[in-house]
């Protein structure tokens, strides 16, 4: 498919910023905001926009820039202050240039159907990249690092072939391969010895580079991995500006006085969102001034400031984003709803005690207006159907809360496509889980003392207040796991002010910024999932709705499928021989159980004190610490004396057995007698059917 | 030299069988066969169409998420996409239910992995060998066809009807809940 060439391509985007810029600086200035560098700032831009104009031969353009900078000259020189008159000149210009670039339209393509897309606001048009070609780059650095990961595959190989050559080299060395009488034979087994060394040398170094540059790779696709994807995303402010300059627009049309507020603009939402809303939104603030505020007598007579307060909020609210826009007017006259309702038909006599709630959606269907004159910014009763279209489009509910004399809040929540929010990344039952960190209060360990209590109760005391708790395990259906002496190990106080509540977690991960994507709808999830994110390997993590976990804490929810879908903790295997811990893994995954390897018994208690474990397989005879002080250590720590271990060894004195026994192992086999069946026959004894 | 003549034989030989490739026909696809993709679950084997799936994946991370359904195995991530994985054997109606380490991606409105332990091979069946299923008693509707590949007779599953049965079930999440 050919594209015609698209003259205006790098213009469209420049003269765009600048003009956001010029109308953010005039709104600054038309509100008194007194800054020495702000009106030559504002030159420079009308005189970049008129010589870039220039250069794409856009003379209409270029000629109101320099009417702008006529404009603005002699505030530059404080021969004028910024009157009403100027400003309404300068928006003037400013909107004459926003007319011009619209038809700066980029071609289509010869052959596609005309877009069906809805019309991109021209506002978000400073996402420079092409949305599609972003999640190409998206896709394509996921699923690098899905290579990555047989990268390290590979180097697992790469330490096994390792093994095999150390073997092969002790082999060698062994006597019954040396010549008579101690020594060295010097004919074949030499040269093979000799090859042998040179291919541990080979693989030693390859090991080295192989993970030296995994970690690399790793570190610099998860840098670009996060600038894209915050790339992908917009802050909520992109849209104030101009909701901003509609309010003042409608206030000076009306004859009103207005205080614009935004809150929330810092949220990275999805560009498709924010400029599907945008237009709604503009309605909205619209509606809010032109019907809302009062005059400025009307105001003082009933004892308000004489300025209209406009509040624009984004606010996240689980996986979904709330855009509020408040006012302190007069409210929505609900009985002119009504008469209007009837004068069109739509409400018939006996319909006419509808309640307030009733009237609010009648309004919100849209057709119907109050306005007793239909002027240049509203009255024609379209204001509300646009909002109604941008709903539907993004699949969002409307509501309208309105209160005669104290003024309206309508709000529109959206489903998030994307956005991406700061998370207290937990580890629960064995998975990362991530916690919207806006809704954590704190987080403490749980303890000892305080163990036995929760296992069966559901509060816990934080700052001298009875917190209901939860494991959080509950809610995602997960066998709680029986943790540092009977409990998670942790817990996080989530929730609001009025509303919190303590949930355990196993152990706290990290804080991490994430891009939380929704679940596709045939993913039939309970609602304490909010959504998830892509972990660096494009696994996808689960991120909570604190909100469901409050509630159910709050109201001691437990759901009752919980231990019916037990997901239980893994078997630590550890044993310095490969071939041994291949052995006891692909038996213990046959049989079901998640297994985690350790070569060494130092290894193991690092990683036993870092992640929950059923069970130790334990290698008596190891380098470094053996299985009997392994097993020992396990025993004098409080939080893994419960773990049961089971000693396997080539030795299989009466005196070993003893010597297992008295430092606590739960059971001993022996590779002598080594049966699979038994082998997990005693595990299940311990640890139960892990299936 | 000796080998001289031979080489030069060796050439024109090459030369006439390539330029001999671009008279015959292009080869056309036979539309009297299916291709099918031959899984198995828990020991019984099954057929796929090649044409319902869009591909196939090995040992990926199924991430397991909270919910009523005993089917629903959680999630997987591809290509930047969250895929849910479905147990086939437990929407074939057998008990067992063990993550199986091959999902076949299905693309319908939304991405849909189905789950299986054994991947038996692709198999070129002609479509005289592929005859309607009676349905026995309440079995799954989603056996419509049996295909004999080798010596196996393996059941057909419709995956535009098993797509049909997770769509229809009222309990998937509604977009937006109300907050209580």
């Amino acid at each position: 498919m050919s594209m015609r060439p698209d003259p205006y391509k790098y213009f469209r985007v420049e003269a765009r910023e600048l003009l956001d810029q010029l109308v953010q600086g005039a709104l600054s200035l038309e509100k008194g905001v007194f800054a020495p560098e702000l009106v030559p700032k504002l030159l420079r831009l009308a005189h970049t926009l008129k010589g870039a104009a220039r250069v794409v031969k856009q003379v209409e353009i270029a000629e109101f820039a320099h009417a702008v900078e006529e404009a603005l000259v002699p505030l530059r020189d404080q021969a004028k202050p910024f009157s009403q008159e100027l400003a309404r000149h300068a928006f003037e210009l400013l909107d004459a240039i926003e007319e011009r670039l619209k038809h700066l339209e980029p071609p289509r393509e010869a052959e596609s159907e005309p877009a069906p897309r809805p019309p991109a606001d021209e506002l978000l048009r400073t996402v420079r990249v092409d949305i599609g070609e972003m999640d190409a780059l998206l896709d394509g650095i996921l699923e690098a690092n899905t290579q990555l990961g047989s990268v390290r595959r590979a180097l697992g190989t790469l330490e096994r072939a390792r093994g095999v050559a150390d073997l092969l080299l002790a082999q060698l060395a062994s006597p019954r391969t040396r010549g008579a009488e101690g020594q060295p034979d010097l004919g074949p087994a030499a040269r093979t010895s000799a090859w042998a060394e040179e291919l541990r040398a080979e693989i030693v170094a390859l090991d080295r580079q192989l993970t030296s540059s995994a970690d690399q790779l790793e570190r610099e696709l998860r840098q670009v991995r996060q600038r894209a994807e915050q790339l992908r995303l917009l802050p909520a402010n992109a849209v104030f500006a101009s909701l901003e300059r509609t309010a003042r627009d409608v206030a000076q049309t009306a004859g009103k006085r207005v205080a614009f507020e935004t809150k929330g603009g810092e949220a990275r939402l999805d560009a498709h969102v924010l400029a599907t809303i945008h237009g709604a939104l503009v309605q909205v603030v619209r509606n809010a001034v032109a019907h809302g505020i009062e005059t400025e007598a009307e105001r003082t007579q009933a004892g308000k400031p004489t300025a209209g307060r406009v509040l624009v909020e984004v606010a996240r609210v689980g996986n979904r984003v709330a855009f509020r826009c408040q006012d302190d007017g007069r409210g929505v006259d609900l009985e002119a709803v009504r008469r209007a309702a009837q004068k069109k038909g739509i409400l018939s006599k006996d319909t006419e005690h509808l309640r307030l709630d009733e009237l609010v959606q009648l309004l919100l269907k849209g057709g119907l207006t109050t306005a007793r004159t239909v002027s240049e910014m509203s009255g024609r009763g379209i204001g509300l159907d646009v909002v109604r279209d941008a709903a539907s489009r993004l699949g969002a509910e409307v509501t309208l809360k309105t209160e005669a004399g104290r003024g309206s809040a309508l709000e529109i929540v959206v489903p998030i496509s994307l956005s991406s929010l700061d998370a207290l990344m937990v580890e629960v039952a064995g998975m990362t889980t991530a916690i919207p960190l806006d809704a954590v209060r704190g987080a403490f360990h749980i303890r000892t003392a305080d163990a036995a209590r929760l296992a069966g109760a559901d509060s816990i005391v934080y700052e001298g207040n009875a917190l209901p708790f939860l494991p959080l395990a509950y809610p995602l259906r997960e066998k709680v796991s029986p943790g540092h002496n009977g409990g998670p190990g942790v817990a996080v106080v989530v929730g609001t002010d009025s509303e919190l509540a303590a949930i355990g977690v196993d152990r706290l991960v990290g804080i991490m910024n994430v891009v939380m994507r929704p679940l596709p709808r045939v993913a039939p999830v309970d609602p304490v999932v909010a959504g998830a994110a892509l972990d660096a390997e494009g696994n996808p993590q689960i991120i909570v709705d604190p909100a469901v976990v409050v509630g159910m804490a709050r109201r001691g929810d437990r759901p009752a499928s919980a231990p019916e879908v037990p997901r239980a903790a893994p078997v630590l295997v550890v044993d310095d021989s490969l071939t041994t811990r291949m052995l006891e893994q692909s038996i213990l995954e046959s049989a079901g159980y998640q297994v985690d390897c350790a070569v060494s018994g130092e290894e193991a208690l690092e990683k036993a004190r870092q992640r929950q474990y059923a069970l130790f397989l334990v290698d008596i005879e190891m380098p470094g610490m053996d299985g009997f002080t392994f097993v020992e250590q396990t025993r004098a720590d409080p939080f893994l004396r419960e773990i049961p271990s089971i000693l396997v060894t080539s030795r299989s004195s009466a005196e070993d057995r003893r010597r297992g026994q008295a430092v606590g192992a739960r059971a001993y086999i022996a590779k002598s007698e080594f049966d699979q069946a038994h082998l997990l026959r005693t595990i299940r004894t311990l640890v139960g059917n892990n299936q | 030299m000796a080998t001289l003549p031979n080489s030069s034989n060796r050439a024109e030989e090459l030369r006439r069988a390539f330029d001999r490739a671009f008279a015959e026909p292009h080869p056309t696809k036979d539309y009297n066969t299916d291709d099918l993709l031959c899984v198995g679950v828990s020991g019984d084997p099954f057929a796929l169409r090649m044409s319902e799936t869009a591909g196939l994946l090995v040992d990926r991370k199924i991430v397991p998420l909270p919910s009523s359904r005993t089917e629903f195995l959680g999630v997987l991530g591809f290509r930047g996409e969250i895929v849910p994985v479905y147990d086939l054997g437990a929407l074939l109606g057998y008990d067992e239910r063990k993550a199986g380490r091959w999902n076949a991606l299905v693309r319908a409105e939304n991405t849909i992995a189905l789950a299986f332990g054994q991947f038996e091979g692709h198999a070129h069946v002609a479509r005289g060998d592929i005859v309607p299923a009676e349905r026995l008693g309440n079995g799954p509707v989603y056996i419509q066809e049996v295909a004999r590949v080798g010596t196996i007779i393996r059941p057909i599953v419709s995956i535009a009807a098993l797509l049909e049965a997770i769509n229809k079930r009222d309990d998937l999440p509604q977009m937006i809940k109300e907050e209580p």
